[in-house]
């Protein structure tokens, strides 16, 4: 003979929200790493133009002796 | 019938309860008498919550129990005759759910001990209307003719009686 028995149903809201709060931290963790990486690419741009300018400034060029030499051929 | 506080609910009504994980779900099955043909298919679950189970298969019944004359049952002379008639639209019963076998394998709800005549004569109601005690008792003592019917009863403890319990149900000779 029969016996059907009829239990509680289990609720869904604890999943969504635990799938949502992942979501909601992954984001958040892309987030986070995502602007570590653009200061990083900033401050290595920064550091080659600085670089950059040093090395111009250290090396002048010597316009003078180039006039003179040209003087001397021209006379004739 | 009358509006009396609910004790018994239909399982769609309860959005927060369900078929139990290991028992068959039997709406929508064929419902088979003692000749093993079919008299009408289970459309709902009438469940006492308190007691967390299916207490009767809510019957919507085939056109041949409709159509099939019906006699008030007889009773001896010293016991009250209670006589009625069902009327159209009264195309359910409920079956106890201990005077039923499950045949899962070609879902089947076999009721080995009602005959096709029992079924004819017994009360229907129509579909939608709350079910009291007293029905409730009218169906029992019908499908128990072989006995004196019993009084309405009070509380719970109706479904401790055989028809509601397999173990107990299975070892009464019809």
């Amino acid at each position: 003979m029969a016996e059907i028995k009829i239990e509680k149903k289990k609720p869904v809201w604890p999943w969504i929200l635990l799938i949502l709060i992942i979501i909601v931290g992954v984001y958040i963790y892309w987030s986070y790493n995502d602007n570590i990486e653009n200061q990083n690419e900033t401050e290595i741009v920064t550091d080659t133009i600085q670089e950059m300018n040093e090395n111009y400034n250290e090396t002048p060029v010597d316009t003078t002796t180039m006039e003179m030499e040209m003087d001397t051929t021209t006379v004739q | 019938m009358k509006n009396e506080e609910k004790h018994l609910y239909n399982l769609n009504e309860l959005s927060d309860y369900k078929v139990a994980s290991d028992d068959p779900d039997v709406r929508g099955w064929d419902v088979r008498d003692a000749d093993n043909r079919v008299v009408g298919k289970v459309e709902n679950l009438l469940v006492n919550k308190n007691l967390k189970r299916v207490v009767y298969l809510d019957v919507h019944v085939d056109n041949t129990i409709i159509d099939a004359k019906h006699d008030p049952y007889g009773r001896p002379n010293h016991i009250d005759i209670r006589e009625f008639v069902n009327k159209d639209g009264e195309n359910h019963v409920i079956i106890p759910i201990g005077m039923v076998n499950l045949d899962k394998a070609n879902k089947n709800v076999l009721a080995a001990g009602i005959d096709h005549r029992t079924f004819s004569e017994t009360k229907r109601y129509q579909h939608g209307t709350p079910l009291n005690k007293e029905y409730e008792t009218v169906v029992m003592n019908s499908y128990n003719r072989q006995v004196p019917p019993e009084n309405v009863y009070e509380d719970d403890n109706f479904y401790e009686r055989d028809e509601f319990n397999r173990d107990r149900y299975s070892k009464k000779r019809f």
